[in-house]
């Protein structure tokens, strides 16, 4: 039963935490209630089978140490108390509402099941002292499976979507990093089919995300900056020009924000928009095409145009 | 129920680092039902080291007129906050690497500092997690957060995405929030007579009014958008799926290298104006209406 597991690991736990000295398995058998009875060798071996897996329960947040001097009978069991426990850290109030806050920000991602690590530092008096709220992102199902796969070093595989090539297929990958930019996750890895280090949108994987048990051969680049990757392939090379365009009084939001100026007119405002992306520009005014007009330049028009067009030879 | 190793040493040495502590709070705490926490306290109780050292704990449930309430007398030692786990090093750290990315929200020495501080006692130091910067008007956000302080009014032309028409209203700043990297200010508005929350990116002007606020709304998160009020069949290239939330999708069917899918939507003329800038990559199939909405608004452009 659960409840008799727990209670024998707490007492593993306690007897080992208030011990002078290591102890030897049989000194431990004697002293936690649980392993016993264990008079025949077919009770002993279930015993031990049960100190195994108290140990590597253990393990996950405790350092555990075993030290064999001759032979596994006489091997000893401690731990290591300074390891084991987090470290005295003297938080101000100040500093308590930023951990509760980040904390916090995790609540609504699938990572946010730890957040309550931070419940335990701050209290949950400190969630209502601030009148900021943050929450890193919606539910996103692929967060967990590959947090755990970065954190455990294994490779992972998983069905992602190419928009080069426009097909589906099957990607294994080394996780390195979860990334979010501009509302969306990436993951940051070293991808086997190219060879190289890659990034894959989380929105385009589909299926399950299936952590193998291969350890992962690339380490981490210390000197590789993912969020200054996607810039780079959102960046262009293109010099800056700049644009005018004529849009209804409050009306046509998204270009105004664009703007860096606009003049009044009686028929309508004049922005003056800089930019160096013409395609992007381009998208911004055919989403308003029905109540903007482009003064110049001729070819961001030109553009626009193209744009349109493509759209009613689909829709005709 | 199941109990946990985990929580139950979590919680042995939360109850002794917070003695007394309400039993309500230790639930919120650890996510359980108050009865649940009864259940651990009877298990602490209950565990017995052996006759070696006698019982590990003397925790007391205690019912009185200001509420239910914990006492912890021995746990033996363990007052310690046990070692975080990878995960939970990474939650705090990945969260206040969120928050050092938003500079706006809160002070970034700040963050940086105690980021430096909880790395070094965290016993995974690496961070997995890397957060983009929030490009938001820095000047826009201390107006916001001058009247939040001071529980006073701003006047703010606002760029609704919907339809791309600038409003111009008088709001209550209650709280700023960022949810994926996306700053919003949540706050009441006069101009609607409720809540509201706007994106602060999509406000073009703010000025701070000389007028006390008096809404007595609640800070809580609100994202609530309408309910989707239009069923649209669309013809796609796979990637334009991603301009369009997961739940209101539908119905995928492959033709080809494209897809056909039913998404719903709240409004007809948002999903014409995406339409228009997709350069083909997206058709409507139905309703008719919309699919003419499309046509008529791109003869404009060309007639123009």
């Amino acid at each position: 039963m659960a409840v008799d597991n727990t209670m024998r690991q707490l007492n593993l736990l306690l007897v080992l935490m208030n011990s002078q000295r290591p102890l030897t398995r049989s000194e431990i058998f004697n002293r936690v209630s649980g392993y016993s009875p264990f008079d025949s060798e077919k009770e002993l071996d279930a015993a031990g089978r049960k100190f195994e897996r108290d140990k590597n329960d253990l393990r996950q947040y405790l350092v555990f140490n075993e030290v064999s001097p001759s032979g596994d009978s006489q091997s000893t069991y401690s731990i290591d108390l300074e390891q084991s426990f987090f470290a005295e850290v003297d938080l101000s109030e100040d500093e308590l509402i930023l951990v509760s806050l980040a904390t916090g920000a995790w609540r609504d991602a699938h990572l946010g099941q730890s957040a309550a690590a931070g419940a335990i530092i701050a209290g949950p008096e400190y969630r209502g002292g601030s009148n900021i709220f943050t929450a890193i992102g919606r539910d996103e199902r692929y967060l967990k499976p590959l947090e755990q796969a970065i954190v455990q070093k294994l490779t992972v595989e998983f069905e992602y979507y190419s928009r080069n090539s426009n097909e589906t297929k099957v990607r294994r990958v080394e996780p390195w990093r979860l990334v979010l930019h501009q509302e969306h996750w990436y993951l940051f890895g070293f991808d086997y089919e190219r060879e190289s280090e890659l990034l894959f949108r989380l929105s385009r994987i589909s299926g399950d995300v299936k952590i193998t048990k291969e350890q992962i051969l690339n380490p981490s680049p210390q000197d590789s900056d993912p969020i200054e990757i996607i810039r780079s392939f959102q960046r262009t090379e293109s010099a800056v020009q700049s644009a005018l365009v004529r849009v209804p009084v409050a009306d046509c939001a998204n270009l105004r924000l664009l703007a860096k100026g606009f003049e009044e007119s009686p028929s309508g405002d004049i922005l003056t928009i800089d930019f160096d992306d013409a395609y992007s520009l381009s998208r911004e005014i055919a989403l308003v095409c029905d109540r903007v007009e482009v003064l110049s330049p001729t070819s961001l028009k030109e553009r626009v145009t193209d744009l349109v067009n493509q759209v009613l030879a689909v829709h005709q | 129920m199941a109990v946990q190793f985990e929580t139950a040493v979590r919680m042995l040495a939360y109850l002794r680092a917070n003695n007394p502590v309400e039993l309500q709070t230790v639930a919120d705490v650890f996510h359980l039902k108050p009865a649940q926490v009864r259940r651990y306290c009877d298990l602490f109780n209950d565990a017995r080291i052996g006759e070696f050292y006698g019982e590990n704990a003397d925790v007391e449930i205690q019912d009185d007129e200001d509420g239910v309430w914990i006492e912890t007398r021995d746990s033996l030692g363990l007052d310690k906050q046990i070692r975080f786990t990878p995960d939970e090093s990474i939650a705090i750290i990945g969260g206040l690497k969120y928050l050092e990315a938003m500079p706006y929200l809160v002070e970034q020495k700040s963050v940086s500092a105690l980021l430096l501080k909880l790395q070094a006692t965290f016993t995974t130091t690496e961070s997995i997690i890397e957060i983009g910067t929030t490009d938001v008007d820095e000047q826009i956000v201390n107006i916001l957060k001058s009247a939040i302080n001071g529980r006073s009014c701003v006047e703010i032309k606002y760029g609704a995405a919907i339809d791309q028409k600038v409003t111009q209203r008088t709001i209550e700043p209650i709280a700023l929030q960022a949810n994926e990297g996306v700053v919003y200010v949540r706050a009441f508005c006069r101009s609607s007579d409720a809540m509201r929350t706007f994106r602060v990116d999509r406000i073009l002007e703010a000025c701070a009014l000389d007028e006390p606020g008096n809404s007595q709304e609640s800070t809580g998160a609100d994202f609530a958008i309408s309910s989707p009020a239009l069923e649209t069949r669309l013809r796609m290239l796979p990637e334009m799926l991603e301009s369009f939330a997961p739940e209101t999708v539908s119905g995928v069917t492959p033709v080809g290298k494209l897809i056909e899918a039913t998404v719903n939507v709240t409004n007809g003329a948002w999903l014409a104006s995406l339409v228009l800038a997709s350069s083909g990559d997206i058709e409507v199939l139905s309703p008719q209406d919309l699919r003419e909405q499309v046509i008529s608004k791109a003869k404009k452009w060309l007639q123009a």
